[in-house]
C-alpha cells in the first residue's frame, strides 16, 4: 500500500483550502444578510421562517419590502459587511469557482497518488473501532492511529464525510438555488426539498463546516500542534521552529487577503464589480445561460403571498393611471429597431396569444415564491419591432424612482434594467400583465413587468414604461447593466 | 476608539446582549424534544449505575440515592415539559359559564406553569449533575476518594456533556433565543 505521508500536493491545497473555506464563510454569511430569515417552504412566507438572524422586526400597519429587512453584519464575521450584497456575491462565486478547481485537483491527486486509502474506509470494522475510539476521547485519552495510517477511525471518518459528502453537499444545494438550475431542472430543486430547503441545508452545511474546524483544531492542539504543523509544512516531523514560523506566516498572509478583500471592496466597489464580475460572468455565461426554463408547477403549489423587493412609483401620474386601471398607459418600445411602435395595455392583451406560466420566483436576496404570470411572450414583440443587426441588448426603463420610491436603497435616479437580446428569445421570457389570474398588482409592477425565469428576480423590471433595443449600455447610468449594477454593485448576468 | 469599534462591528460584536438577539429560532416542539433527550440520557446513566454499571462495584449508600433522586428528578422534570405539550386538552364550552371559566384559566395557566417547572427542574439537575461530577473529581466525595482524578470515565464524560447541553439549551430558551412548547413565536410581520 501507498505510504500515506504528507506530499507537497496536500500541504499546498490544504492551506489553498484554509483560505477558500473562510472567504466562503465570510461572504456566505453576507448574502445571508441580505435576507436573515431561513424557511423550509418555497414560498417564504413572513412569519413561517425557522430562525432569524436579526433584531429587526417588521412593520404590520404599512407596507416594506424585503429591502428593509437586509441586516448590517460586521465585516469580522461578513466579507466585506455593512449589509453589501452584491460584493459578498462577487466573493462567494469567485471563490466557489476557486474552490470547486482546487476540489477537483485534489480528488484527482488523491486517487492517482493512492492517497485515498487516508480518507476512504474499505471495512466495515471502521464503525466499532470508531465508536471505541470516541469512548476513548471522552475518557480524555488519544486513541492509537490506524495501522500504517496517519488518522485514528474516527477521524478518518469525519475527513471522508467532510471531503466526500460535506463539500460535495455545499456545492449541490448552492447549485439548486440558482434560477437557471432551478429553471432548467425543476426536479433537482425538489430534490432538496424546495428552494428554501437548499438554503436551509446550504446553512446547516456552513454550521458544519464550522464545527468540523473548530473540533480539526481542537484535535490538532490535543495531538500535537507542533509535530502536526512541521508534516502541514515540511511533511515531516523536523525544524518544529521553522515550521511553526512558517505556518504564521501563511496564516498572516490569509488574514491579510481577507483585510485586503474587505478594505478593497468597501473601499473601491466598482473595481471589485469589474475585477471579478468579468471572470464569474464568464462562467455564468459557459454552464448557466443555455439553461433554459422548462417549469410549470401546479396550481396548488402557488404561493398564498408574494414577497416584494422594491416600491411602486409615487407619483401622482402613475396614481392617476392607476385609478384608471392603467389605461392611459402606453409602452414605447425604440431604439435599434425598424419599427419603433407603442403599445397601450391593451394592444398588448390582444397580441398573439396569451402565454401563462407557474414558476418559481427567486429573489437575489434569497427568498423566493411560486407564482402564476400571464402576459405576451417577448419573442413577439421583439418579431414585431424586428431590431436591428447592431442590437444586443434591451434596456427596460420603468416609471419608479428609487430615491423617491424606495429610502432603503443606496442610490437614487430613475430604475432601469438591461438584457442581452438572446434572452428576448427564451421560451419564458415573459411581458407579463398578469399574476395569479388577475391583473398585475400594482406592488408586483402594475401594468407590466418583465419576466425572465432564469435570471434572478431583480433583473425581471417592474412597473416598465419604456423598452429600448441597444448595442452596448456602457454609456447608460454608470454603465454597468443595470440600475442594481450601477448603485449596489450587483452582477449584470444573473442565472445565479 | 468609539469609531473603529463602530466601523468595524467590533462594539456589536463584544456586546453579549446585543450579540444573542442577532439569533431566534422558531422551533418550539424541536426545542422541547431536545430538552427532553439530555434528561432522559442523564436519568437512564443514573439508572444504568443505580442497577450496577457503576465505575466502582460498591459504593456508599448516599450516592445510590443520589442516583436515584437525579434519575426521579429528571425524569419528573420530563414529565412537567411533556405535560405543558398539550394546551389543547382545555376544550371550549365549558368556558361560556362563569364558575367553569375559572376553571379553565387555572387549567391553562396550571399546564404552562409546568412547563416552566420541567425546565427549571431539568436545569437543577443538570447543575446538580455536573456539580457532583466535579466534586468527586477533585475535591472528592464522602467515601469515594478512589474517584478523585478519576476523568477516564466515558459515560461520566457523557453525562455531564448532556447535563451542559440541556443548561445551555434552557439558556437559550431563558434569552429568547429559542421557544418551548406551549409557547409560540409571535412572528407576524
Amino acid at each position: 500500500m501507498v505510504q500515506l505521508d504528507y506530499p507537497a500536493w496536500l500541504r499546498i491545497e490544504h492551506w489553498v483550502n484554509v483560505l477558500f473555506v473562510t472567504l466562503l464563510i465570510r461572504s456566505g454569511i453576507e448574502i445571508l444578510g441580505t435576507h436573515p430569515k431561513l424557511y423550509w417552504r418555497n414560498d417564504s412566507k413572513p412569519g413561517t421562517e425557522w430562525a432569524r438572524f436579526t433584531r429587526k422586526t417588521m412593520p404590520t400597519d404599512k407596507l416594506y419590502d424585503t429591502l428593509d429587512e437586509e441586516e448590517s453584519y460586521s465585516s469580522i464575521v461578513s466579507l466585506p459587511g455593512h449589509k453589501n450584497l452584491g460584493m459578498g456575491r462577487h466573493w462567494h462565486f469567485i471563490t466557489v469557482m476557486g474552490w470547486i478547481l482546487t476540489g477537483i485537483a485534489y480528488y484527482t491527486l488523491l486517487f492517482v497518488t493512492g492517497q485515498w486509502h487516508r480518507y476512504i474506509p474499505y471495512s466495515w470494522s471502521i464503525f466499532p473501532q470508531a465508536w471505541n475510539d470516541i469512548l476513548t476521547y471522552l475518557s480524555f485519552k488519544l486513541p492509537s492511529p490506524l495501522p500504517g495510517e496517519p488518522l485514528d477511525a474516527i477521524q478518518k471518518l469525519t475527513y471522508a464525510s467532510v471531503i466526500f459528502i460535506l463539500a460535495p453537499l455545499e456545492i449541490l444545494t448552492g447549485a439548486a438555488q440558482s434560477p437557471a438550475v432551478e429553471a432548467r431542472f425543476p426536479w433537482y430543486v425538489r430534490l432538496w426539498g424546495g428552494r428554501q430547503g437548499a438554503r436551509s441545508l446550504h446553512f446547516f452545511g456552513l454550521l458544519a463546516f464550522l464545527g468540523f474546524i473548530a473540533v480539526h483544531l481542537m484535535m490538532v492542539g490535543l495531538w500535537g500542534w507542533p509535530q502536526l504543523n512541521a508534516l502541514m509544512i515540511f511533511g515531516h516531523v523536523r525544524h518544529l521552529g521553522w515550521a511553526l514560523a512558517a505556518s504564521l506566516v501563511i496564516i498572516a498572509a490569509i488574514v491579510l487577503v481577507h483585510v485586503a478583500a474587505t478594505v478593497w471592496s468597501l473601499r473601491s466597489p466598482r473595481t471589485v464589480q469589474r475585477a471579478l464580475g468579468f471572470v464569474i460572468s464568464r462562467g455564468r455565461r459557459l454552464f448557466l445561460r443555455p439553461l433554459a426554463s422548462r417549469q410549470s408547477y401546479s396550481s396548488s403549489q402557488l404561493s398564498a403571498e408574494h414577497r416584494v423587493n422594491g416600491k411602486p412609483p409615487d407619483s401622482d401620474d402613475y396614481k392617476v393611471m392607476a385609478v384608471h386601471n392603467f389605461i392611459d398607459w402606453k409602452l414605447e418600445v425604440g431604439g435599434l429597431v425598424e419599427n419603433p411602435m407603442t403599445f397601450t395595455l391593451a394592444d398588448l392583451r390582444e397580441l398573439g396569444e396569451r402565454q401563462t406560466q407557474r414558476v418559481l420566483h427567486n429573489c437575489v436576496q434569497g427568498w423566493s415564491s411560486i407564482g402564476e404570470w400571464g402576459g405576451v411572450p417577448f419573442r413577439d414583440v421583439v418579431d414585431i419591432v424586428k431590431p436591428l443587426p447592431q442590437a444586443r441588448h434591451v434596456c427596460f426603463l420603468t416609471m419608479q424612482d428609487t430615491g423617491r420610491d424606495e429610502p432603503s436603497a443606496n442610490g437614487s435616479g430613475q430604475f432601469y434594467e438591461i438584457i442581452d437580446l438572446q434572452l428576448a428569445y427564451y421560451p419564458q421570457c415573459l411581458l407579463a400583465y398578469e399574476m395569479n389570474g388577475r391583473p398585475l398588482p400594482i406592488k408586483h409592477g402594475a401594468p407590466l413587468r418583465l419576466r425572465i425565469e432564469n435570471q434572478v428576480g431583480f433583473k425581471m423590471a417592474k412597473w416598465i414604461e419604456r423598452i429600448e433595443f441597444i448595442s452596448g449600455y456602457q454609456g447608460i447610468g454608470e454603465g454597468m447593466g443595470g440600475w442594481r449594477e450601477d448603485n449596489v454593485y450587483y452582477d449584470k448576468d444573473v442565472e445565479i | 476608539m468609539s469609531t473603529v469599534l463602530r466601523w468595524t462591528g467590533l462594539g456589536k460584536l463584544l456586546s453579549f446582549y446585543r450579540f444573542y438577539r442577532y439569533f431566534s429560532f422558531n422551533g418550539p416542539r424541536l426545542t422541547t424534544a431536545l430538552g427532553i433527550v439530555p434528561l432522559l440520557g442523564i436519568a437512564a446513566i443514573r439508572l444504568y449505575w443505580l442497577a450496577g454499571g457503576f465505575l466502582l462495584p460498591a459504593y456508599p449508600a448516599y450516592l445510590a440515592a443520589y442516583f436515584a433522586l437525579l434519575a426521579t428528578a429528571a425524569l419528573l422534570a420530563v414529565v412537567g415539559m411533556v405535560l405543558g405539550r398539550r394546551p389543547g386538552l382545555v376544550q371550549t364550552g365549558w368556558a361560556r359559564i362563569g364558575w367553569t371559566r375559572i376553571g379553565w384559566a387555572r387549567i391553562g395557566w396550571a399546564r404552562i406553569g409546568w412547563t416552566q417547572i420541567g425546565w427549571t427542574l431539568g436545569s437543577l439537575v443538570s447543575a446538580a449533575s455536573i456539580a457532583m461530577y466535579l466534586a468527586s473529581r477533585t475535591v472528592g466525595l464522602p467515601g469515594l476518594p478512589q474517584l478523585v482524578g478519576r476523568w477516564d470515565y466515558a459515560l461520566g464524560t457523557f453525562a455531564i456533556a448532556l447535563a451542559a447541553l440541556f443548561v445551555a439549551l434552557h439558556f437559550s430558551v431563558l434569552t429568547g433565543m429559542t421557544v418551548a412548547y406551549p409557547h409560540r413565536r409571535q412572528w407576524h410581520d
